[in-house]
Order: structure tokens, then C-alpha cells, then sequence
């Protein structure tokens, strides 16, 4: 029992990982309606500029303090991108986001490459062997952090969504861009900072996880299909369904990898996923229609 | 339309601002210096000058490989010195030794195409520095079709059974790997009154780490051992918490690891944050190189694994000549010369005398020369206690393979006994 539980465990803190990555993704979708097929890449933008800034510091400031500058880029890195990329193609139909966003990934992915090298980066961290104990279970100490943030930006995120002016300004654009224009809200803008907000989630999920996880161009190819899964099981645009859902998928994958085959572990999660899309189209934590 | 050339604009100014903050030269694996200078000698266009006998170095220098491919040109770099400096080929009027340096990247699917590229823009004697049995896989039918001999650094059986003609290999395979750690194993039984008898195994589901499990798995279990775990999983994986609390469920005492570096750094951190302490048997790869020092430090104490060649071994350092090649490298480099260095400069010279056998610097006849000659030349020792070199009909050498163990910061054999220069540090997984 000691040992399922501890697995449980383990799943649950991946599982927030994953959230973490998957909460950007849901408020773009939520918002605007577009998949971004280059979430993933945001996530390796982040992590290479956490990289960066760690070495241009000559490593002697932590990762985790370097969180907010790399928010405060990859924000400002959101809304060029939907100034440039994404405003031209508002409105043309759903073919036109994925083919952009798409095509953004390739492009992301080439431009590290050409940046950073192909090779596998990584920071050397004290903290990415760290772990503590409660009772007999083991708590990675990196993992924690990442999950305890996990939570604590989706409380922000429903805060700022649901407390602040402009966060329900963002909800109502996202409810009826026509109306929220009648109102007085630029939709532009606010879709301008939901995307923005997105892209910042993602890289400050890069952020948390540099101490982890070394960081390669091709990155966000590994977590995104996961977390797509994790996107749609939690309802697309459902921010507290992306956060339980992630820790389901996480669960699910650990136990299934840890007592069966950790090869069957994804194939797993997808049967899962299909069988929910067949029962629950709109995801296990969605009434139906966008809930933010 | 201004407005969206200005916001272009602002993306490339983004860009370019991070790119002269990033200097490529200097960032590596564990965020330490970067003190490899194979990146500076990659001239993937260049054709050389028609006065020099030249060798093709298509090594992955890019993605996953990147290790292997850069020690394979610094190995290369530091052979041509030495044939240079000692007068080129003789037989070829003294002609000069020229690498030719191409990244083929770590993609299979690219390095064909490269590798056509590359043999069909100039003439070259030999080629070598793909050094993974899929990167070398892919590339063969080229090598075979444009007769140029390939030497590869794998391990795989099923690539030297394919009756290519121009495939070659002076390293062990996967059964004389596993040959090396289950006769460590056993001595450990023998003569430190080992107790531990259940062994994970884990490996990369590619065609190494497939075709070195199997192998391992049999001889393991003919030796006596249980094998409790027999796991694999897809590189590059986002988390090993699921493979390492099945070892640590299991009561693995022993696990034998096949992997590609960030898997593996992966693997053993997490074992750290678990507190899971099995004695860990490498399976080369990842843990010949120094970037395991880099990212471990003093964790390396102690970690076994087996390799096909070292910087040092008993027969190297009686021969003051192949001593002289391990100290240069170390000197030029700033680190050991590791397994696959030391394979590129052994498959280099063993060209270089087939080349002076035969006074002809085409790829069919060092061919010839290298399946119907016996190799004498003083490097052989490098890869061979004190034997002659000769190749089976299929290419294929076949020594036997080296156990390792990192003692202060650089790996040492310390099996077979004839070979080792050190003592073993007992692992403290057999004095518990």
C-alpha cells in the first residue's frame, strides 16, 4: 500500500507539471478559440531563456529568481506574436490557426536550434536531487515547487479572470466578442493579453522546470502531445479542468508505467482519452461551452 | 502594412539580441565552459586540396549523438596531426592525411542524404564517426554503393551480418559486452562474497539499446542472476519516476542502464531523489563521457559501466608511443580521450597501413587491404592487448570488452584482470 501511494504521489506531482503546461493552452483556446500547436514550444522558449539568463548571471543566481524576468519576456514575446502572427488570421476559419500555429512551431524549434545549438542543455541545481519526507513518502523537492506553483498560478489565473476588470473583460470577450464590443471592450486587446498570458504561462512553466529537465529544441514535442490530451480531457478552455485532469493523466501514467510497462503508459492515457471523447466530448470537467 | 514591418522588425531585433547573448561556444550539456573545439573544425563544404589523402568524418556534432560524434572528431583531428607530423603516407610519396569534417546530425533520417553528399563530392579513402549503430545503419547502403569503406563504433550484431563489403568494426559487440559485465559480476561473487543476485534491466527502445538487452538478459541468467526487471522505455523522456520505483519495488540490487545522456542523467537523479542506491552497471554510452563528470561530480565515484576502449588500460600504457597519443589528446582537449576518440584515431591508422600496403589511396583497395591484411602497427595495442589486428571476412573484429570504473573523475579499467591499471573501489552496495 506504502508503495501505491507513493506512486499515486509521484503521478500527482508530474501531473502538475503537466497542468502547468496546460493551463496556457486552455486560456488561448478559451479565449480565442485557436489551438496553438506551438505551446509546447513556448515551454522550450521559456526554458532556454531561464538557461540563458542563468548563464549570462555567471550561475550565481537562482533559477527560481530568474522566474519573473522570464515571465516578463515571454509576455512581451506573447504579444508580438499575436500582433505579427495571429491578428492577420482572427477570423478566417479554424485551418488557418492550426497551419500558423503549426508552422510557428517548426519555426520556433529551428530558430533555438540555430540559437542555442541542437545539443541538450541543462543547469547544474542542488535542488534536482533534493527531496524530503513526509511520513515514509518521498517528495522531489523540484517537482513539489513545480506543482505548488501549478496551483498557485491557476488560483491567480481564476482570480485575475474572475476579480479584476480587465480578467472579466477577457471573459466576456470570450462569451460573445459582439456584445463585449458593445460594452466598451476593445476584443483585440483583450485577446492581445489572454494569448499574451498564455505564451507567459508557458515559458514560466519553463522557468520551474530548467532545474529538471535539460532543454533541446525538439522539447516541446514531448510534453505537447500529453498535454493536449490533458488540455481536451479538462475541457478545452476549463482552467481548473486542465489542473485536475493533468494530475489524473499523471496518475495514470505513473501507476500504469510503474506496475505495468512504462511503454503501455501512453498508450494508456489515450485509451482513456478516446474513451472519454466518445462519452464526454466536451471533457470530464465541462458542462458543455467555455468556461474560463 | 508599416506597422507589421515594424513589429517584424522588432521580432528579428528579439532574435538576434538573444543570439549575440548566446554564444554556442561556451554553453554545454551541464552549463559548464565548453572546452570541445570539435564545433570549430566542422567544414561541411570543404573538398580539401587534391595533394592530401582524404577521410571522411561524418559524425553527429548536433541533437542526442552530439557526444559521441564530437570525441570521433577530435580523435580524428589528433590522428591526422600525428600522421602528418610523421610524414604522411610513405607509399603516396609522403603525401598529407586530411579530415574532412561534416556533421551529420543525430536525425537517421538526414545522415544518409549527407553521407551521399559528402562521398560523391570528392574522393575518400575511408569514412567514419557515426557512432551509434542507427546513425551508421542508415548510412551504409551509401557507403557500400560508392565503395568507401565505413568503419562504425555500435554495437549492434544484425549490422555486420547485413554481408556489406565495406562495413568495418574493431569493437566489441553486444555479446562480448555483456560477456565483460557478467565476468565482473561473477568476480564480485567470487572474491568479495557478493550477495546480491536480482538485476534490473533497463534500455532505450532503439535498435543499441534493443539489440545489447537481449544479449544481456540471456548471459545474466545463464550466469545464475535474476533478472526481476526487463524494462525499456523511448528516449527522451519526461519522467523516470515510473521506471525507477518499479527497479526500487522490485528490490533490484543490481541494474544494468542503457542510455543516451539525458535519459540518463534523468535516471540516476531521480534514483538520488528516491534514495535508491542499486549498484549501477553502465552499458556504455552515456557513461564513457566526461559530461558525466560534469553534471555528477563526485557522485561519478565509484559508478561502473563496461566500454569497448579507454585513455588508459594496462597494454596502452606499457607502449610509450600510444601513451604519447592519450596524453596529447588530454593536452589538445582538456579532458580524457574517451572510448570513441580513441576507436576514430585506432580505425584511422589501421587505414593508414592499409594504405601503405597497398600504394593506392582509393576506397576499394584499402578495402581489400583491410580484409586480406594483418595489422601490426603499434596503435593496434590501443584496442588489442599486444596481438595482431585481423579482420574476419565480415569486417568484423571483435576484441573483447573493458569493464570501467570512474575513479577521480576519470573512468579506469579495472576488468579483465590483464588489463586493468587500478584497483576496484568495492561498491558499498556489496559491503552492506
Amino acid at each position: 500500500m506504502t508503495q501505491l501511494i507513493q506512486t499515486i504521489l509521484n503521478g500527482v506531482l508530474i501531473g502538475g507539471i503537466y497542468a502547468l503546461i496546460a493551463v496556457g493552452l486552455t486560456i488561448i483556446f478559451g479565449v480565442l478559440k485557436i489551438i496553438n500547436f506551438a505551446q509546447g514550444e513556448f515551454l522550450m522558449v521559456g526554458m532556454y531563456i531561464s538557461y540563458t539568463l542563468y548563464m549570462l548571471f555567471n550561475r550565481s543566481v537562482s533559477s527560481y529568481l530568474l522566474i519573473i524576468p522570464v515571465a516578463v519576456i515571454m509576455f512581451l514575446f506573447g504579444v508580438l506574436i499575436m500582433k505579427l502572427l495571429i491578428n492577420p488570421v482572427l477570423g478566417k476559419g479554424d485551418s488557418a490557426y492550426i497551419l500558423l500555429t503549426i508552422g510557428l512551431s517548426y519555426l520556433l524549434q529551428n530558430v533555438a536550434q540555430g540559437i542555442w545549438t541542437a545539443n541538450f542543455l541543462s543547469i547544474n541545481s542542488p535542488i534536482k536531487t533534493s527531496s524530503f519526507l513526509i511520513g515514509d513518502f518521498i517528495i522531489p523537492l523540484a517537482k513539489f515547487i513545480a506543482f505548488c506553483a501549478a496551483l498557485a498560478l491557476v488560483f491567480l489565473v481564476h482570480i485575475f479572470l474572475k476579480k479584476l476588470d480587465i480578467g472579466r473583460a477577457i471573459r466576456a470577450t470570450s462569451e460573445s466578442r459582439d456584445i463585449a464590443q458593445l460594452l466598451g471592450i476593445n476584443p483585440k486587446r483583450m485577446f492581445t493579453v489572454a494569448f499574451a498570458l498564455g505564451v507567459m504561462l508557458a515559458g514560466t512553466a519553463g522557468g520551474l522546470l530548467i532545474p529538471v529537465y535539460s532543454v533541446y529544441p525538439r522539447l516541446g514535442v514531448t510534453f505537447s502531445t500529453i498535454v493536449f490530451a490533458v488540455v481536451v480531457l479538462g475541457g478545452l478552455g476549463n482552467i481548473k479542468g486542465a489542473l485536475f485532469s493533468g494530475i489524473l493523466v499523471g496518475v495514470v501514467e505513473t501507476v500504469v508505467g510503474t506496475y505495468w510497462s512504462v511503454n503501455l503508459a501512453p498508450i494508456v492515457v489515450f485509451v482513456l482519452f478516446i474513451a472519454v471523447m466518445l462519452f464526454k466530448p466536451n471533457g470530464l470537467f465541462s458542462k458543455g461551452g467555455v468556461k474560463l | 502594412m508599416k506597422r507589421k514591418i515594424a513589429w517584424l522588425l522588432l521580432i528579428c531585433m528579439f532574435i538576434f539580441m538573444f543570439a549575440a547573448c548566446v554564444d554556442p561556444q561556451t554553453t554545454d550539456v551541464s552549463g559548464t565552459e565548453d572546452t570541445n573545439t570539435a564545433d570549430d573544425m566542422q567544414n561541411e563544404d570543404s573538398v580539401g586540396s587534391s595533394d592530401t589523402v582524404k577521410f571522411a568524418i561524418v559524425a553527429p556534432l548536433s541533437g542526442s549523438s552530439a557526444d559521441w560524434g564530437n570525441e570521433a572528431v577530435n580523435g580524428a583531428k589528433l590522428a591526422e596531426k600525428f600522421i602528418n607530423d610523421a610524414g604522411g603516407i610513405q607509399s603516396l610519396g609522403g603525401k598529407k592525411v586530411e579530415m574532412v569534417v561534416t556533421d551529420s546530425t543525430s536525425d537517421t533520417t538526414q545522415v544518409a542524404t549527407i553521407m551521399e553528399r559528402v562521398l560523391t563530392g570528392d574522393q575518400y579513402v575511408a569514412t567514419m564517426g557515426l557512432c551509434t549503430s542507427p546513425l551508421a545503419t542508415a548510412a551504409m547502403p551509401v557507403a557500400e554503393k560508392l565503395k568507401v569503406p565505413l568503419f562504425m563504433n555500435g554495437t549492434s550484431i544484425d549490422f555486420m551480418e547485413k554481408g556489406y563489403q565495406y562495413a568495418f568494426r574493431i569493437t566489441p559487440g553486444s555479446p562480448e559486452y555483456t560477456e565483460a559485465q557478467v565476468g565482473l559480476l561473477k568476480e564480485f561473487q567470487d572474491k568479495y562474497g557478493m550477495s546480491a543476485n536480482k538485476i534490473g534491466v533497463i534500455y532505450e527502445n532503439t535498435n543499441w539499446g534493443v539489440s545489447q538487452s537481449e544479449p544481456t538478459k540471456t548471459m545474466v541468467e545463464e550466469a545464475g542472476f535474476t533478472v526481476n526487471v526487463f524494462e525499456s522505455y523511448t528516449p527522451n523522456m519526461s519522467d523516470a519516476s515510473a521506471l525507477v520505483t518499479k527497479l526500487k519495488n522490485a528490490g533490484s540490487e543490481i541494474v544494468f542502464v542503457m542510455s543516451q545522456p539525458a535519459d540518463l542523467k534523468l535516471i540516476l537523479n531521480t534514483m538520488e531523489t528516491v534514495k535508491y542506491d542499486p549498484l549501477v552497471i553502465g552499458g556504455g554510452g552515456a557513461f564513457l563521457f566526461n559530461s558525466l563528470y560534469e553534471e555528477l561530480g563526485e557522485k561519478t565515484q565509484g559508478i561502473i559501466t563496461v566500454g569497448a576502449t579507454n585513455w588508459t588500460n594496462a597494454y596502452l600504457d606499457a607502449n610509450a608511443e600510444c601513451k604519447a597519443v592519450v596524453d596529447a589528446y588530454e593536452s589538445e582537449y582538456g579532458h580524457f580521450m574517451n572510448d570513441h576518440a580513441v576507436q576514430t584515431f585506432v580505425q584511422i591508422m589501421l587505414v593508414v597501413e592499409a594504405l601503405e600496403n597497398t600504394g593506392k589511396a582509393d576506397g576499394e583497395s584499402v578495402r581489400n587491404s583491410l580484409i586480406n591484411d594483418t595489422f601490426t602497427n603499434v596503435y593496434t595495442r590501443m584496442i588489442q592487448p599486444g596481438v595482431d589486428i585481423k579482420f574476419a571476412e565480415n569486417g568484423d573484429l571483435l576484441p573483447y570488452a573493458l569493464m570501467l570504473q570512474w575513479q577521480d573523475g576519470k573512468p579506469y579499467v579495472i576488468y579483465p584482470s590483464d588489463a586493468s591499471t587500478k584497483d576496484i573501489i568495492i561498491p558499498e552496495q556489496l559491503v552492506k
